[in-house]
């Protein structure tokens, strides 16, 4: 089969297809955008166009941020009837499954099911059953799970009648009870049993070279259960029970027990928010669905922290070596305080919620502190006592006013240059904690460890840093070495950077787009 | 813009509070019955006696940070020529020795400034101290790093493998993870045994 339409064409007015990304029996699919620019999916329903339309219908202002937005339904000089829809850059699940032959880790396959659920629940809600949930329904954008397709029929009168589909691969997901003609939403639960089951072992429980052959193994026969790990045994038995009276009664319930085997009953949304507006918080990009799985967390997040050591040293060392003027004896401050200074983006740009505004007072309050912490870290470092409690008898030499250095600076002569007189108001522990608070405070430093961030890279964080620095460091009387205090935060900036994760933020990712199989 | 604004709001508190705190040198006045004056010596010429003045000089200040319990900064005879005499000091009147020889000793007098040049003294001796405290608190902090190295290096094959083998051994994992980290911990403290009684 072919496209009817090519690039450039433009059936639509006000649509210009730029190629087709799906055929199948109830139409085509193409990629679009608008006069404005705008990318859509243009699905060109042929067949069955009453049933179609009456779903759609149904569905066209339901919002949700795991659905597959559906925007309008036009017709055009011809009487063709388009449905348009939100263009979807990830990829299908039926994709992904394919790359994991042996399944997906039970927490990411957990982690998928939760937005499964929450799209599933929200068509629930609205009364809709989907009715063919299948890996190629499914997408993965940005982290995010998408449901496609819903509120299309699918042929599904003649499948109660004939026990099967238009498409064959759908039969696999089939629930026993579509054979009777008497069914509800509980075959979506069974339909999201056998996608789990598929996700954790890479095959559907039941296949069969014919499509009868597999539609009889759903009604009589058992699933294998032995390849699931233990702990989704229990779960799977209930959805993927022959009678729907003894599945789960909502789609709510099998995702909490999912969430509860993988110890994160947390990361249950119960009732995510189902009316037709999208909840003001779900940010346009979210790294990752909104629960993190903790082990997934714990493996990134050491593995930053180990890259981040090994960086810094490198880093401290190529400085040293390249402008330290022979003098190593800042190497180990410098080195400790990129560690510390780049750790203290790492941890909380990885531990902070993906959802909601990234720029927040809360988040510049916690940076704030941090950066206090590094100040006095640094304070410790350079070998001053602080005013503590069980110090008292040590001479707290922390809280004398900053004085200039005895011997003259060695190192970058730029920093030379700001050598001032020595301010005798400011104690030193001042000077330390309001250089580094204030540069935690001032900058944004969770943008250059977001995993969805512009480039890998950007001289312009680090540019950034420096300015902010050197500014600092002139209306501040100095720190005890300014130079080390400038060139830890700069390292930092590159070591966060290099070691935090990252992912192309860019929605368009025009090579692997398959919206849906129609 | 924002950050533009945090930062003048940040500088101008600090300024309010930290700039009116007026904090002060805190290093202790040297009572002015132990304060040196000058010092004389005797050489076999004028050359001679000035160098021995100077070293004199030197000792003194030393003995001095001593007896006030600064013991970390020892002024070298550069130091105490540059900052603390007031010139290069003068001759004295010859003196006789018969033990010596015919010849008479020369001697020389040098003059300590009048300033508070013990102030600068006992900051150097801060220095000095806030140095040695540096180069503890350093080693320390590698140390620390080292052992976390190590932590997180298990934590994260631990995790690693876990995931790899689908939580089926990750009690043994656990196990393992412990073990290693228990050995490693008994070697670190061992080390740290054997380098406390060594050091005694």
């Amino acid at each position: 089969m072919k496209f009817t339409y090519r690039s450039g064409q433009e059936p639509l007015p006000g649509y210009t297809i730029k190629r087709g990304i799906g055929l199948g029996g109830f139409g085509e699919v193409y990629f679009a955008v608008t006069a404005g620019g705008k990318e859509v999916a243009l699905k060109w329903i042929r067949s069955n166009l009453d049933i179609e339309l009456r779903g759609v219908q149904q569905c066209l202002n339901l919002k949700h941020p795991n659905l597959v937005h559906l925007y309008d339904v036009r017709a055009d000089a011809q009487g063709h009837h388009w449905l348009v829809m939100e263009y979807v850059a990830g990829e299908p699940l039926s994709a992904i499954l394919a790359r994991h032959p042996n399944g997906v880790a039970p927490e990411l396959a957990a982690q998928w099911l939760q937005g499964l659920a929450q799209a599933i629940h929200c068509l629930h809600e609205h009364g809709i059953v989907h009715r063919d949930l299948k890996p190629a329904n499914i997408f993965l954008e940005n982290g995010i799970i998408k449901v496609g397709d819903y509120g299309l029929c699918k042929l599904m009168a003649d499948s109660q009648h004939a026990g099967m589909t238009k498409d064959i691969g759908t039969v696999h997901y089939m629930a026993p009870e579509i054979s009777t003609g008497n069914y509800n939403r509980q075959i979506d639960i069974y339909a999201v049993g056998v996608l789990l089951y598929e996700m954790l072992t890479g095959n559907v429980p039941f296949e069969g070279e014919s499509a009868g052959e597999i539609l009889m193994k759903h009604l009589t026969a058992a699933p294998d259960l032995s390849r699931v790990p233990k702990e989704f045994v229990a779960i799977l038995e209930k959805a993927l029970t022959k009678n729907p009276a003894n599945r789960y009664a909502s789609i709510m319930e099998l995702a909490k027990d999912v969430a509860i085997v993988m110890k994160q009953p947390g990361s249950i949304v119960m009732s995510l928010p189902v009316s037709n507006k999208l909840p003001p918080e779900i940010p346009s990009v979210i790294p990752v669905t909104p629960a993190m799985l903790f082990q997934d967390r714990l493996a990134d997040l050491t593995g930053n922290l180990l890259w981040a050591i090994v960086a810094s040293a490198a880093f401290s060392l190529l400085w040293t070596l390249v402008f330290g003027a022979g003098d190593y004896s800042k190497l180990v401050p410098i080195f400790f305080l990129t560690l510390a200074s780049s750790w203290c983006v790492l941890i909380p740009t990885k531990l902070w919620p993906p959802i909601g505004r990234s720029d927040s007072w809360p988040r510049r309050l916690i940076h704030l502190t941090l950066g206090i912490g590094i100040g006095l870290f640094a304070l410790w470092l350079e070998g001053y006592d602080l005013p503590m409690p069980w110090n008292a008898a040590a001479r707290m030499d922390a809280l004398q006013p900053w004085q200039a250095p005895f011997d003259p600076p060695t190192g970058m002569r730029v920093f030379g240059v700001l050598d001032r007189p020595s301010n005798t108001s400011m104690p030193i522990l001042t000077c330390y904690i309001a250089y580094f608070g204030l540069m935690f405070l001032v900058l944004r430093w969770w943008k250059a460890a977001q995993l969805y961030r512009g480039t890998r890279f950007s001289i312009k964080a680090m540019f950034a840093v420096m300015f902010w620095a050197f500014l600092l460091l002139f209306l501040l009387p100095s720190l005890h070495h300014r130079e080390i205090g400038f060139v830890s935060l700069t390292l930092a900036a590159v070591v966060c950077q290099i070691t935090a994760p990252w992912k192309e933020r860019t929605p368009v990712r025009k090579k692997k787009v398959r919206l849906a199989t129609a | 813009m924002k950050q533009m604004f945090l930062t003048i709001c940040g500088l101008v508190l600090l300024w309010a509070i930290a700039g009116a705190s007026g904090a002060q040198t805190n290093v202790p006045a040297l009572p002015e019955a132990m304060k040196p004056r000058e010092v004389k010596a005797f050489g076999v010429d004028a050359t001679k006696a000035r160098e021995i003045a100077v070293n004199q000089a030197t000792i003194l200040v030393g003995k001095l940070l001593e007896e006030n319990h600064y013991t970390s900064f020892r002024p070298d005879a550069k130091y105490v020529r540059e900052n603390l005499l007031a010139d290069d000091g003068k001759p004295g009147p010859d003196v006789r020795n018969d033990l010596v020889g015919d010849e008479p000793l020369k001697q020389w007098i040098v003059t300590f400034k009048d300033s508070n040049w013990w102030q600068d003294v006992v900051r150097r001796d801060y220095e000095a101290q806030r140095v040695q405290r540096a180069a503890v608190r350093q080693s320390a902090a590698k140390r620390f790093v080292v052992a976390l190295l190590v932590l997180l290096a298990i934590a994260n094959a631990y995790v690693r493998i876990n995931r790899l083998t689908r939580s089926r051994y990750a009690r043994w994992l656990q196990v393992i993870c412990v073990g290693v980290a228990s050995v490693l911990l008994a070697i670190a403290l061992l080390a740290f045994a054997m380098y406390f009684l060594a050091g005694r």
